[in-house]
């Protein structure tokens, strides 16, 4: 199992976005990501994925720095799915699928049967075999969404983050996704979403942050993390905090003003 | 219209058969069609006389198959795959459908390089047209890495931005080889010729001095057509599957230039190749690069060999420019690709 550490970073554009951000996803564990818009969630993924270098600090993986890796190395680590990629090409979604193998094909080489299995594999678990031969154009919000996932596991990272993986989809789909996100981390990966629903998040993750103006608020379970004070600080908004009946989660319940 | 695409994509045959087919019956066809028109039984004798006899022996058809319509076909054939493999990676390269290299300027940028080594009198070198093409190169990246900057400083990655930006480098290119052509004096008249565009007097040693760069660049396009895929569908989905994006976006438009520029030395600026074919081909095979690229190039040689064919056959025995009959299909075909964009551009 290999972790994800994140080492005082620090980044701007015009004004400081993050500072000085330090945490560690631990191999194994489902971590979620919170915080109102604004606060750098989005920013922190995509300085994960390296489209964004750090003004200070580093991110490691395992003990091994992002700045010692190429693209393609990274890629063989860290799987990304971003926010609202939008597809600029009209190809199948095995096609799409099969681009999950990139970073571990050489610039002319064949796929592998390694390749086509894990292909075959991450439609499977994300629902999308029966779409293989279906254009990406014909899909729904929901489907696109999966396919993304489905690429995304097919790279067989040891790290997955994602940038509000639900926005898509509807409950159940939901609920699937974050199933299945929590099966994979109890498999091994290192999952990481950035979230926008605390309740879901709080059932599912095992770990959670709130970040607020750059800055990490607060981390730790659901029950150190969502309690009325920090989500109050967070999101300037007044709930109250019961527990989920059956999974004696934290979960809030918003109060009119 | 749904319907039809996916049965043509869910049968393979049709590209992978029909076009190599179509391409060989249209090349015999203008191996056969021009000025004088040769008979079946009269074009097999002549295959049998080039295959069997020595040059000094050969009648005079066969002397027109080989030494005229051959590689004049063959060159059209060449300049149509490589203007439509250009048109193909840029429209992939730059998340934009309207995207080829005659409507951005690189053409006229491939026509002013070329026409200052000819003004300069720059022929020695491979076969004689060794310096047009490296200028005709130079003059089309230098004119690619302008409009794009232009254009992404100005509007971002708007197609409205793009299209103005390499609408107005155009016209002021077309200027300036317009003034070489006033000041050139007694070289006029073979930098007039050229510039009309066409298949024209082409020779063998126009093919060969061609064909290695048109190969290279499209056999180093091929290599990246899976990083051309992923980029096709957004920068940040290829970086997050470990694309140098920077790196690849340079080496293929570096490849899309050089299809571009050798095709304008040897044959003038013939547009509307790159824009309309790949449109053609995505109909067919989607928009995977695997397939797109190889259906590009054959749609685009069999376009441009027939585009040839009625370019020498319409007023025969004279001759209309080849980018005339282009430009007569890419007109309207642009009209519709606009109106069809017509939210994506406003």
């Amino acid at each position: 199992m290999v972790s994800l550490r994140i080492s005082n970073i620090s980044f701007s554009f015009d004004k400081p976005v993050l500072c000085g951000v330090s945490t560690v996803f631990n191999g194994g564990s489902f971590s979620g990501i919170l915080g109102p818009n604004g606060a750098g969630k989005s920013t922190l993924v995509k300085i994960i994925s390296r489209w964004y270098r750090p003004e200070n600090g580093d991110v490691l993986v395992g003990d091994k720095s992002l700045r010692a890796m190429t693209q393609k190395e990274i890629a063989r680590n860290i799987a990304v799915v971003e926010q609202d990629q939008s597809f600029g090409a009209d190809i199948s979604v095995a096609e799409m699928v099969s681009l999950g193998r990139l970073p571990h094909q050489s610039l002319r080489g064949e796929e592998s049967d390694e390749d086509r299995l894990q292909v075959h594999r991450a439609m499977e678990r994300t629902g999308m075999l029966e779409f293989a031969g279906r254009r990406l154009s014909t899909l729904s919000g929901g489907e696109k969404q999966r396919v993304r996932i489905a690429t995304a596991l097919a790279q067989d990272t040891s790290i997955l983050i994602l940038d509000e993986p639900t926005s898509h989809l509807d409950i159940k789909h939901q609920s699937d996704l974050l199933n299945l996100l929590h099966t994979l981390a109890h498999d091994g990966l290192t999952v990481v979403a950035v979230l926008h629903d605390i309740n879901l998040a709080a059932l599912f993750c095992d770990r959670l942050i709130i970040l607020l103006a750059g800055e990490i608020l607060t981390e730790g379970t659901p029950e150190e993390v969502i309690t009325s004070q920090s989500i109050t600080a967070a999101y300037g908004c007044n709930v109250e905090v019961i527990e989920h009946p059956k999974e004696k989660v934290p979960q809030i319940a918003l109060l009119r003003r | 219209m749904g319907v039809i695409r996916q049965k043509l994509r869910t049968r393979n045959w049709v590209y992978k058969v029909l076009p190599l087919g179509m391409l060989v019956v249209v090349i015999l066809l203008s191996l056969s069609i021009g000025a004088v028109t040769i008979t079946l039984d009269r074009f097999n004798f002549a295959l049998h006389q080039l295959l069997t006899l020595p040059q000094a022996e050969w009648g005079y058809e066969t002397v027109i198959i080989w030494q005229l319509r051959f590689p004049r076909t063959l060159l059209a054939a060449a300049v149509g795959a490589a203007l439509a493999t250009a048109g193909a990676v840029l429209q992939g390269l730059l998340h934009n459908g309207m995207a080829d290299s005659h409507v951005l300027g690189v053409s006229s940028g491939a026509s002013l390089g070329a026409s200052i080594a000819m003004l300069l009198g720059l022929r020695i070198g491979f076969l004689g047209l060794g310096a047009i093409t490296p200028m005709a190169f130079i003059g089309s990246i230098v004119t690619l890495v302008i409009v794009i900057s232009i254009s992404r400083r100005i509007a971002g990655k708007s197609t409205l931005g793009l299209l103005l930006a390499g609408i107005a480098m155009s016209s002021f290119l077309s200027s300036l080889v317009s003034l070489i052509v006033y000041f050139s004096g007694e070289r006029i008249q073979p930098l007039v010729f050229w510039l009309m565009g066409g298949f024209s007097a082409r020779n063998w040693n126009h093919f060969l001095a061609v064909i290695p760069y048109l190969a290279g660049g499209y056999f180093i396009t091929y290599i990246y057509h899976r990083y051309l895929t992923a980029i096709s569908l957004s920068d940040a989905t290829a970086h997050n599957l470990g694309v140098n994006v920077e790196k690849v976006r340079l080496i293929l438009l570096c490849c899309s230039a050089l299809l571009t520029a050798a095709s304008v030395a040897v044959s003038g600026g013939i547009g509307f190749v790159g824009l309309m074919i790949p449109h053609i081909g995505k109909i067919f095979v989607g928009h995977n690069y695997r397939l797109l690229l190889p259906t590009s190039a054959l749609f685009g040689a069999i376009f441009l060999v027939v585009a040839d064919l009625l370019a020498r056959t319409i007023i025969r025995p004279a001759e209309l420019p080849v980018g005339i009959i282009t430009a007569l299909c890419g007109g309207p075909f642009f009209l519709y690709l606009l109106a069809k964009r017509r939210k994506e551009i406003l």
